[in-house]
């Protein structure tokens, strides 16, 4: 067993199919409890990582460890602590809702009654109550959605892998999934590793992620070290009651204040030492007689870091 | 292996292949009537005459302890009961796993339902185990079941005329008794590695298909007297079954694993 801090651990981790790689020795650790976040365009190997965590393809070389678990010797366990969602969502349409997860919950060991009350709270928080008996080849994709949901969830994994989870959810049904996926974070300390293409939910969810493009990890850790990191600046914009063209002069004459601008009563500017620019700058203005509306910093999103990242833009 | 687990992808698969598909049901509940009673009743009363027929140029190995006594028509004709009866109740393990493991192997990659199945905590035997044992039941019941029947319905006719059960004779109940399981599990291997090549139902059990040629060549063989239906050639039949068997059962296993599987996809 190796220490609890980190609930995954790749160690090099790489897979060939037919000496074609689709995982290039990525490695990295997600802390037990976080929600992880896997990005990167298609064919990039976010599907593959999924499978190798899973336990359901083997590495051609390197190793993972789940929760001390490594891949190499013990990956029957890691699939009991495992649940997954993948990307076809994978049901019996021959089945009712139900009948799939009676399925599932007794391959994972769940034994009634314990088996009836996680398949009765399940079906009742995705609202399937109604259709528990209906053959799930007759449902929506959004319902698929949400049966598939409640089988990677119904033997309370320790570790939950999610490709697309929220793909056909409607928004009502997606938020209410992410509050779930929140709470399963915070109070089970479940940890969740999200594959996905909807990068605004992801920065909604997720505090840390991996960008992956042709298989390799381009950058790895928290979102908002990562912006820091990738653009080195923070941009702030300065809200006036009046932009008077002294207070021009003043913004461009504090030193660490770069590439100024000025758009109607607001003022645009960079920095690296936010700590130290803003009070100087914020001070020379007032004292000034400048009436200083708002001060906010210009937020960069998590697609703005992606595209820089997978296309240098 | 953990027994529990693979009844439980066993009783899924029931339900979900044999319960719900109206091919197999019907093959299920139609097979036993028409081959096990329909078809060796009417092949018993109508072939009754040649019992008293001349028939001449026939070597046919005792098949009972009262064969002399009989004519050789009376030989002949139980020699055709039970080859016929045989056959038609030998089909029946084969064809019955070629849909069922079809829908269980094949199906499973077409509706791409494996990678949750997959990814848990299963191992690939009991999986393999599981699946096997979902076209074993029901095969083994029908057959079991219409042989049953075929005895009942065969010996109403025979025995009134001859005064003994002149069906099964022994080496008949030999083929029934170890053969049918033997053809059965083969069946299931034979599709394993079929549907390890296709990724179609229908085309899983249009090649499997093929499975029956061995019945067929031990029936034509008997037909065009080439060898004789003797406890001799049934053990050697059994004996190349058991071969058969025990190599498409290593082939399968190094098939039947998840890796290749999920590759597949």
């Amino acid at each position: 067993m190796a220490s609890n801090r980190f609930a995954v651990v790749l160690d090099g981790l790489t897979k060939r199919f037919n000496g074609k790689i689709a995982v290039d020795h990525n490695s990295y650790e997600i802390e037990e409890g976080v929600i992880f976040g896997l990005l990167g365009p298609n064919g990039a190997g976010k599907t593959t990582t999924i499978r190798l965590l899973s336990g359901v393809l083997e590495p051609s070389e390197g190793d993972a460890e789940v929760y001390g678990y490594r891949l190499s010797n013990d990956v029957n366990i890691i699939r009991s602590i495992v649940g997954v969602l993948p990307e076809n969502r994978a049901l019996y349409d021959r089945l009712t809702a139900q009948e799939n997860l009676e399925f599932y919950g007794r391959l994972y060991g769940v034994e009634p009654p314990e088996l009836n009350e996680r398949i009765e709270s399940l079906l009742s928080f995705l609202d399937l109550q109604d259709v528990r008996n209906t053959f799930v080849g007759k449902f929506s994709m959004g319902m698929r959605q949400k049966v598939a949901l409640a089988r990677a969830l119904i033997h309370q994994p320790k570790l939950l892998l999610l490709d697309e989870p929220t793909s056909n959810l409607d928004p009502v049904m997606s938020a209410k999934f992410k509050e779930y996926i929140k709470e399963l974070s915070r109070d089970l300390k479940t940890t969740i590793l999200i594959s996905s293409h909807h990068l605004a939910e992801v920065e909604n969810l997720c505090s840390k992620i991996a960008v992956i493009n042709n298989g390799r990890v381009i950058s790895v850790g928290d979102i908002n070290e990562l912006k820091r990191r990738i653009w080195g600046y923070r941009e702030f914009e300065i809200r006036l009651l009046e932009l008077k063209p002294d207070f021009k002069k003043i913004v461009e004459s504090i030193s660490g204040v770069s590439d100024v601008r000025y758009t109607g009563n607001k003022i645009f500017y960079r920095c690296v030492d936010a700590d130290k620019v803003n009070p100087s700058l914020i001070k020379a203005l007032v004292q000034a007689n400048a009436e200083i509306i708002s001060l906010n910093e210009v937020e960069r999103t998590l697609e703005d870091l992606y595209m820089k990242l997978i296309r240098g833009e | 292996m953990r027994f529990r687990v693979s009844m439980i992808v066993a009783r899924k698969e029931f339900k979900e292949i044999v319960l719900r598909s109206r091919l197999i049901l019907s093959m299920i509940y139609v097979l036993p009537v028409v081959f096990g009673v329909v078809m060796p009743c009417v092949l018993a009363w109508i072939s009754l005459p040649m019992i008293w027929a001349p028939i001449t140029g026939y070597s046919i190995p005792p098949l009972t302890d009262n064969w002399w006594l009989i004519p050789p028509g009376g030989q002949f004709y139980i020699f055709f009961i039970n080859l016929y009866a045989g056959l038609l109740n030998l089909v029946q393990p084969l064809m019955i796993p070629v849909y069922i493991a079809a829908d269980s192997f094949a199906g499973e990659k077409e509706r791409k339902t494996l990678e949750p199945v997959l990814a848990a905590p299963i191992t690939d035997f009991e999986l393999l185990f599981g699946k096997a044992l979902t076209s074993l039941i029901p095969a083994l019941t029908v057959s079991f079941l219409s042989i049953s029947l075929s005895i009942i319905a065969v010996n109403i006719i025979g025995f009134q005329v001859f005064g003994f059960i002149i069906y099964p004779v022994v080496p008949i109940l030999l083929l029934y008794i170890i053969g049918v399981p033997l053809m059965s599990l083969l069946t299931v291997f034979a599709m394993v590695l079929i549907s390890s090549k296709v990724n179609r139902v229908r085309e899983a059990s249009q090649v499997g298909g093929v499975v029956i040629t061995p019945v067929l060549i031990l029936f034509f063989t008997q037909i065009f007297g080439v060898v004789e239906l003797s406890m001799v050639t049934v053990t050697i039949y059994i004996l190349v079954l058991i071969l058969t068997v025990a190599c498409l059962m290593f082939a399968s296993l190094k098939v039947f694993n998840r890796r290749r599987l999920i590759e597949m996809i």
